[in-house]
Parts: C-alpha cells; structure tokens; sequence
C-alpha cells in the first residue's frame, strides 16, 4: 500500500453544525470524486473527543479537517488550537471554512496554524470548485506527515 | 419699556429747557423794572434840570445858566421813548405814557415860553407866569405820574417775577422727577436685559446639551443599525446557499427527471440567489466601508488608478478600452478604502463602456470651488438619466442590463464623506457618466 492510497482511505473530517452546508460539502467532494471517507462532527466538543479521544484514535488522524470557525459549545478557534497543541495531531492539514468578511477570526487562524482557507460563497457551484480544487491539493499532490510512531 | 425710557428722556430735556427759559425770562423782568424806575428816574432829572435852567436865567438874565435847560430840551424826548418801549410789560403802562407825554410837553411849553419872554427882555411877563404855579403844579403831577408808573412797574415785575419763579421751580422739579423716573426705568430695563441675557444664555447652554445628547444618541442608534444590517447580511448567506446549493443539486441530479419548464425554474431559483448573494456582499462591504477605522496617510491616486486599470485588462483581455490617466494626483486618505472606492468607480467605468466601440475612460482632475481636491472618473459609455443623477448614488440593485451598481456608488459616496468630501454625478443617456469626488490633497490633512 503506498500512501497517496493510504491518504484516500483516511477520512476527511467536516466539523460543521448546518446540516445544509453539510450535506452540500459532502456532495461537492463526491462530485469530484473524492471518495474518502467523511467523519461529521457538528459541533467543537464532538469534534475534539473524535480527535483527541482514546476511544476514537484507533483510525489515526484523518487526512484533511475542514474547518468552521462558528460552532456551537466549543468554537473552532478553540478546536484548531487544541488540535495544534496535541502532539498527535498538531500535523493534521486543517482548512478553515469562511464565508467572507471575519478578517479577525480568519487572520486568528492562521495564528493559531490553520493551513489554508476555502471561502464559501453564496452561489455554490463557486464553492464546489473550490472544494474539487483544495481536494485535489490536499488529498492528492500534497504530501501527508507521516503518522507519529506510537 | 425701552421706548418708555426714551420718551421720558426727551420729556426731561423738554423741562429742563422750559425751566430755563423760565429763569432768564425771571431775569430779565428784573432788568425791565430796572430799566422802567432808571428811564423815569432820569426823565424827572431832565425836567429838574430845565427847570433849573429856566430859574437860573431868570434870576441872573445871563444864558450860562439855560445850558441845562437846553441839554434837557434835546434829551427828554429820548428818555420818553425809552420808557416807552420798556412799559409794554406793565398794565396800564401806555395810559402812564400817554399822561405823562402831555405833562412834559405842558411843562416844556411853559419853560418855552418864560424862557423866550425873557430872552425879549420881558422879565416881568415871564415871572408872571412862573408865579401862576402851574409850572409847579404840571412838576408834582409828573412826578407823581413817574412814581405811580414805577410802582405799576415793580407790582408787575414782582408779580411775573413770582410766577416766573414758580414756573422755574415747577419745571426744574418735574424735569428731577423725570431725570430719576429715567434712571430707574434704565436701571430696571438694564437689570431685565441683564435677566433675559441669562435666561438665553441658560437656554442656549440647555440647547447644546440637547443638541449633543441627541447626536450621541443618533451616532449610537445608527451604530446599533449597521451593526444590525452588517448581521442580517451575514447571516441571511447561510440560508442562501442552502437554497442555491440546493437549486443547483436539483438541476443536476434530477434536471433529468423535470421537463423544461422545470429545469427553467430551477434556473430561476439560481439566478435568484446569484442577484441576492451580490446584494448581500455588497451590503457587507458597505458596513465595513462605515464602521472600519480610518487610517490616513499619502496615497498617490495615479498610481491606484493605474493598478486597477490593469487588474481589468488582465481580467478581460479582448476589450480595447483607451484609458487616460492624469500623473501624480496625491491625496491624504485611508488607502484601502480609497482603493476600493476607485475599485468600484472604474469597475462600472470598464463595465459601462462593454458595449461601446472606441471605449474611453479617463481620470484626472477639475478645479474645486474650495481648498480640497476634486477628481473624476469619466466614461464614455451608457451613461444616466440626468434626473435621477442624485439617486445614483441611493439605489439598491434594480434589475437592469448592467446588474449590481447602486450599493457600490453609495459604498463610494460613504467612503468619500467618511474622507470629509463629497461627491456627484453628470452624466446623460447613452453619452457617458463622469463621477466627481472631492479628497484632501496630500500634506493636507
């Protein structure tokens, strides 16, 4: 097995709590034919007991965390920041969904080691082009980390 | 009240002049019975005088002795004249006068007349007439006459002395009456000036604070409102593309499944969400054009311009567009809103001419009435109705063949009066618009 498959076996993780954004990114990804695997996680708290959580680490880390910054319980900023101050996933590609104009938060994320961001626009078909082009990067050109040895 | 101050005033001056009017008029009743008394005075002196002559010449015949008696002859019609002027005054006067003309002629006809007998050397007839005593009798009627006159004369100076005095005294009181009743009036009117200035200025004072609590009250509740539009904008984007994004799956998964006019309402729908999506942005850019802090400094205009116009030919290649660019405008301003204002004007300039052959679009500078600099961005392309050419800068996105301008002039015309200027249209239909914006020129600040 050689990782580009090992990547497109790993799960892209969305935490995201619009059901409707939801179901659009996970469309978009398909549409493309990105075939991993989607782990959902629609608010902070889930999605840092499924990263973080010995239960939940059995997967390894996924090969991609897209990323809202506006969640509910524990906002993203947060996750991004835990994420990074773990030694385990601290590597993990994340990109941050915005939809434009939170400057503040935005420039906050990449503070906190954010590696892109994918501006969701209004008129999706922009959107679904941006996710098959990021996708591509991430999941295909990109070379992963290597996991960290146990 | 002022007017009743000024009235009194002239009311004063009325009786300090009458009362002293009163006291030369007291003073010159005195010297009419001076003159009176010293003209009868001297009259009876002249008679005296003749009469002493006549007996002087009779007793010794030698003429030294007439000299007084001629002296009298030329003088006493002078002092009759006299006396006559001055008895005007006097009751009765006239009557004295007129009594007192035929004494002295009497008399001076008697003193003719022994006079002229002795001179023929008549010394007897002229005695004989002297002993009749009429002569002597004509003198104690004219001295008594004189007297009475002069008395008259005195009765009626002291009795308009009297009256005159009194008037003078009436008059100078009523002029002091009237000289404190002003005072007191001024003193009252100033005092009620002086608490009517206070009162206004309390007021004023009152105003201004009412005036700086509405405004901070303004300032605060249009605050709340752009912050309250800035977040219906945002948040309305997330059911938007709910409802795009789904549109679109629609048309995609099922467009098979739906006849045509089927697939042309999901189309609708889309198009629907693209307009509303631009409007929204620009609402969101709008609320950042007002609540983002301003940041001066020197930026060179030209330059900006230059920067955009390329960015557009970059992302259009195949339209020729003639760009004319005025070198070195520099200004004093914030540079990323002044840069998204010129973003804005020369995008409608470049989207506006689309359909024009021999595309132009110039930016320079035009005189300005005042100190600040005024620019312009012109085209040559679909231009306005020049009545709604102060609506331009109002309009919300109306549906129409070049979608998408009314938020962003008025995005333009907010970022230029945040800068302290101003801006207008001229434009006509089909022959061009030019977008006029007043700045600070740089080193101004």
């Amino acid at each position: 097995m050689n990782d580009r498959q090992i990547i497109r076996t790993r799960p892209i993780m969305l935490i995201e709590d619009n059901p409707d954004d939801r179901d659009l990114t996970i469309r978009a990804l398909r549409k493309h034919n990105i075939r991993n695997p989607v782990t959902l996680a629609s608010d902070g708290a889930e999605a840092l007991t499924m990263l973080l959580g010995d239960d939940h680490r059995d997967q390894g880390n996924p090969a991609l965390i897209l990323l809202d910054l506006y969640l509910p319980k524990i906002d993203g900023l947060e996750v991004l920041r835990r994420i990074r101050a773990d030694q385990r996933t601290r590597a993990v590609p994340v990109l941050i969904l915005t939809s434009g104009g939170e400057d503040k938060d935005l420039r906050a994320a990449y503070d906190l080691g954010a590696n892109g961001s994918i501006r969701q626009p209004v008129v999706f078909s922009e959107f679904s082009e941006a996710v098959h082009t990021a996708g591509l990067f991430w999941l295909l050109l990109n070379q992963p980390p290597p996991d960290p040895q146990p | 009240m002022r007017a009743s101050v000024i009235l009194l005033l002239i009311l004063f001056a009325g009786s300090a002049a009458l009362s002293v009017r009163a006291y030369v008029l007291y003073e010159r009743a005195d010297l009419t019975i001076v003159s009176i008394t010293a003209a009868g005075d001297s009259l009876l002196i002249e008679l005296l005088n003749a009469e002493t002559g006549q007996r002087g010449y009779l007793l010794t015949g030698k003429p030294v002795y007439l000299q007084p008696y001629d002296t009298a002859l030329s003088t006493v019609g002078a002092d009759q004249q006299r006396l006559g002027s001055q008895v005007s005054s006097v009751p009765g006067g006239g009557k004295y006068v007129v009594e007192l003309k035929s004494l002295v002629a009497t008399k001076m006809a008697e003193l003719a007349a022994t006079v002229n007998l002795a001179r023929a050397g008549n010394h007897a007839g002229a005695l004989k007439i002297v002993n009749t005593n009429e002569g002597l009798q004509v003198m104690d009627n004219a001295r008594g006459v004189i007297a009475d006159l002069q008395r008259a004369a005195n009765t009626a100076g002291a009795s308009r002395r009297s009256a005159l005095a009194a008037q003078l005294v009436a008059f100078a009181a009523l002029a002091a009456v009237l000289a404190v009743t002003d005072l007191l009036a001024s003193f009252v009117l100033r005092r009620r000036l002086r608490r009517a200035g206070k009162e206004i200025g309390s007021l004023n004072a009152n105003l201004e604070q009412q005036v700086q609590n509405r405004t901070l009250h303004l300032v605060r509740a249009n605050k709340h409102l752009e912050a309250f539009a800035y977040s219906i904008a945002h948040d309305l984007r997330t059911p938007l593309r709910g409802i795009s994004g789904f549109a679109e799956a629609l048309a995609e998964d099922y467009g098979g499944r739906l006849d045509e006019t089927g697939r042309e309402y999901a189309g609708r729908v889309q198009e629907g969400c693209t307009r509303m999506a631009t409007i929204l942005d620009d609402l969101l850019h709008l609320s950042q054009v007002t609540q983002s802090d301003i940041n001066l400094q020197d930026v060179d205009l030209s330059a900006e311009v230059t920067a955009i116009c390329d960015q557009l030919r970059a992302r259009d290649p195949g339209r020729q567009v003639q760009v004319t660019i005025q070198e070195g405008v520099r200004v004093t301003a914030d540079r990323a809103l002044i840069r998204s204002a010129l973003d804005n004007l020369l995008g409608n300039a470049w989207k506006f001419t689309s359909r024009r052959d021999g595309a132009a679009i110039e930016f320079a500078t035009a005189p300005a009435g005042d100190a600040s600099l005024c620019c312009y961005v012109r085209d040559n392309g679909a231009g306005f109705d020049p009545a709604y050419a102060a609506k331009l800068f109002q309009r919300l996105h109306t549906p129409s063949e070049f979608p998408g301008t009314g938020i962003g002039l008025a995005s333009v015309r907010r970022i230029i009066e945040r800068h302290g200027g101003r801006t207008w249209a001229e434009g006509a239909v089909d022959g061009g618009a030019t977008i006029y914006f007043t700045l600070n020129a740089e080193g101004t600040p």
